[in-house]
């Protein structure tokens, strides 16, 4: 690549606050593959929350913040389907062009104003954006060296989210990446089903969450794995806090971690792990980008 | 039970083993019999665009092509009356069947005929009323709630349904066997043929209203349906508003999707056409042939965002797929709108207020809108809801105030960080060698750790370190 291009990672609000080494491993992947790397210090969340809680405003203040930060960017990444799905599919519904605006029971949900031409630039962005795997795999063409012989002969289970399934349909990339690593992957049995996670649904219904979150807990079980992948955080600290609560040790990482820390022979600790005291090893190359 | 029970109502039916193995085996059988049969079409998807247009293109017309059908059926001399509420509804239909002397109507499936409490209605008034299809059968005589648009007595074991039969059926002989679905079939049938041919009205639902023919369709499995609509002399069907589609061409393509979407079927044993009484051109049918059209508030899902909402065939593929409705149950909806759509389409019938749990009540996993034959974005309708529930502030108060602390926190990064610095210092208090398993008291967090524990969040932020 001759000028770089710039590549925008978007850190998503649980990688942020609960594994910030996917972050970390993102960057040096990205950058490994010759790209300049930024982050946006001013950028908080991708608005789901708010979005699917039916704060419409909320959500469009938070991407709008996203549209500006984000703006000179050659791509943007995040290392979620979940946000990922959420800017793809629901940004053009957040600032809809003028003919699409549409009413809820006589409320106007469009207004925003006019003058910014919101609706053009959210187009633009989520042209942009792109789930990180799948930027991986099939804008860059990624090569993972070969990390089955880190692996050994230690069983990975990979567990797709609903949104890599259907939102941003990019379940194919991490099968790819993987598969170019040289690591197979079991599927598990009822792959399409949702692990019963559903953001703010397990708080308000942790009953019902659990007993769907228990039938995935079962196929993973029952492909006795040493590792589960996914690539996405939000499945996997549900998955894993279900699990430990199970009294079932599984290791779970995230995918771009995994593919990070083996390839480059790092040692990361699996989620919901830590040591006593302070003597946790940090990958050495954990210097943000600027 | 009603709406919003919903939380009570799904607990217990998580507690209910008998319940969670059937559930999980009977939407495995309709979703591998789905698989297989869209699997058998050579572009399901070119059938699924064929089928939204169709229903689209009659809801967006439904003023015209609901006056062509009322003038067709009232040709082929059939009666139409528009209800506006269920009271209305199960009150015409009860005078019709006074006006024609009734003392035994049979019914075969309508969903609608539980919407509006028609069985209800008609104990109330001493007139008796028959289900004959076998599950709305065991439904009725067990008092309970149909667990399932298509399958409405899954809840219930071939051992319960001997149980039910021996208890119910006064002339039952004590050694005759009723171990077999065959056996029970049987012994149902015994009984409700002679409740067929003696009865004095027969109540069916619709499928379609066909406005170029001004015919009614109806697909069953049992052959119910025929019966009941074809023995007794007069014959009344209760539907609703959205089941319009403007030809016969239009229906027969939307049966396509319907049987194989809801049972895997190319086609049910089963398809009736009714166009009109006994006295014109063919010279069958029933002597008195009326159709009620209910609205029921669904006007108002036409004037909005919610529109698609109406597109709804009930197939039920949605609730096989989805993971609430595969463990709750249909019952636990506390009426006849049960699983995703019924979900979104409950607001609109039963108030926000009222429904409110449904609307949450959805992981929004989005496996519905990909099954759904007619391509309704039913998640994305639960989020409309959702956003007029907010709007209502019909949403728990304790969620509210979250909501309130996540906006405020939104509104700059700084003050962004702030909040999430301070979950995470809380959080990491209870953090054990990685793992968090409780938080005290700390409320809008705690409900996660009443079934799990939570991995502990970074020492360091991300942005902690960026700093
Ligand atoms: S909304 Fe559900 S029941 Fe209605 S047509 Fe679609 S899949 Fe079938």
């Amino acid at each position: 690549m001759s000028s770089q291009k710039k590549v925008g990672l978007f850190v998503t609000c649980l990688v942020d606050m609960f594994r910030p080494s996917v972050a970390t491993s993102a960057i040096r992947l990205l950058k490994k593959c010759g790209f300049a790397v930024v982050v946006s210090p001013r950028q908080t969340c991708c608005g789901q929350v708010a979005f699917n809680n039916g704060d419409r405003d909320t959500a469009r203040n938070i991407a709008r913040e996203l549209l500006y930060e984000f703006h000179d960017c050659d791509y943007i990444v995040a290392p979620s389907a979940s946000c990922a799905g959420m800017v793809v599919k629901n940004y053009g519904e957040l600032f809809p062009h003028p003919d699409r605006a549409g009413h809820l029971f006589g409320h106007n949900l469009y207004h925003f104003d006019k003058n910014e031409d919101l609706p053009h630039r959210a187009d633009g962005f989520r042209a942009k954006f792109y789930e990180l795997s799948d930027f991986l795999y099939h804008v860059v063409n990624f090569q993972p060296s070969n990390i089955a012989p880190y692996v050994g002969d230690r069983k990975i289970s990979y567990h797709d989210s609903c949104s890599s399934l259907r939102d941003t349909k990019t379940f194919i990339a991490a099968r790819g990446l993987l598969a170019r690593a040289g690591v197979a992957a079991a599927n598990l049995a009822d792959a399409e089903a949702c692990c019963g996670f559903g953001g703010s649904f397990t708080t308000d219904f942790p009953n019902i969450s659990a007993s769907i979150t228990d039938k995935k807990c079962d196929d993973i079980l029952s492909t006795a794995p040493d590792i589960l992948l996914s690539a996405d955080l939000g499945c996997l600290l549900h998955l894993v806090g279900r699990l430990s609560r199970r009294g079932a040790a599984v290791e779970a990482f995230h995918l771009i971690e995994f593919l990070d820390e083996q390839a480059h022979s790092q040692f990361l600790l699996p989620l919901g792990k830590e040591l006593n005291n302070a003597a946790q090893k940090t990958p050495a190359a954990q210097q943000p980008a600027k | 039970m009603s709406v919003e029970n919903f939380s009570a109502a799904a607990d217990k039916a998580i507690k209910n083993d008998g319940l969670q193995q059937r559930l999980a085996h009977i939407t495995h059988e309709f979703i591998n019999k789905r698989q297989a049969a869209v699997n058998a079409v050579p572009d399901w998807e070119a059938w699924r665009v064929a089928g939204k247009n169709i229903k689209q293109h009659a809801i967006e017309h439904l003023d015209i092509y609901l006056e062509e059908f009322e003038k067709n059926l009232t040709n082929a001399g059939g009666e139409l009356h528009y209800c506006q509420t269920g009271e209305e509804a199960a009150d015409k239909i009860l005078r019709i069947c006074q006006q024609h002397k009734a003392q035994l109507v049979v019914k075969s499936k309508s969903m609608v005929a539980e919407e509006i409490n028609l069985n209800q209605h008609f104990a109330k008034n001493n007139i008796k009323l028959v289900e004959t299809d076998l599950g709305d059968y065991i439904v009725q005589l067990r008092g309970d709630e149909p667990a399932h648009p298509i399958a409405p007595a899954l809840h219930v074991g071939k051992a319960m349904v001997a149980e039910t039969f021996r208890q119910e059926h006064k002339n039952l002989p004590r050694n005759r066997p009723l171990e077999s679905i065959g056996d029970l079939m049987a012994e149902a049938r015994g009984i409700l043929r002679k409740d067929f041919l003696t009865a004095d009205v027969g109540i069916t639902g619709a499928n379609f209203l066909v406005a170029e023919s001004g015919s009614v369709v109806l697909v069953t499995n049992e052959g119910n349906g025929d019966l009941v609509s074809t023995l007794p002399p007069v014959h009344i069907v209760v539907t609703t508003i959205d089941k319009i589609v403007p030809t016969l061409y239009d229906a027969s393509h939307l049966l396509r999707l319907l049987c194989r979407s809801a049972t895997g079927q190319p086609i049910t044993s089963y398809a009736s056409f009714f166009t009109g009484n006994n006295q014109t051109q063919d010279g069958d049918g029933a002597i008195a042939f009326h159709v009620l059209l209910l609205n029921n508030n669904r006007t108002q899902l036409l004037a909005d965002d919610l529109r698609p909402a109406l597109s709804c065939i009930k197939c039920g593929a949605c609730l096989n797929h989805c993971p609430v409705y595969q463990t709750v149950g249909g019952a636990s909806y506390g009426g006849a709108q049960m699983g995703p759509i019924g979900s979104a389409i409950a607001p609109a019938i039963s108030g926000i207020k009222r429904a409110n749990d449904l609307v949450f009540a959805s992981t929004l996993c989005g496996r519905c809108d990909d099954v759904c034959p007619v391509k309704i974005p039913i998640s994305h309708l639960l989020r409309r809801q959702r956003e007029w529930s907010f709007l209502q502030k019909t949403i728990a108060p304790q969620k509210q105030r979250w909501l309130k602390y996540f906006r405020r926190a939104s509104q700059s990064p700084k003050k962004f960080r702030h909040a999430s610095h301070a979950v995470r210092r809380m959080l990491r208090f209870y953090n054990r060698h990685g793992m968090i398993k409780n938080i005290g008291l700390f409320p809008p967090a705690r409900p996660w750790f009443a079934k799990k524990n939570l991995p502990s969040p970074a020492k360091k932020s991300f942005f902690d370190k960026v700093k």
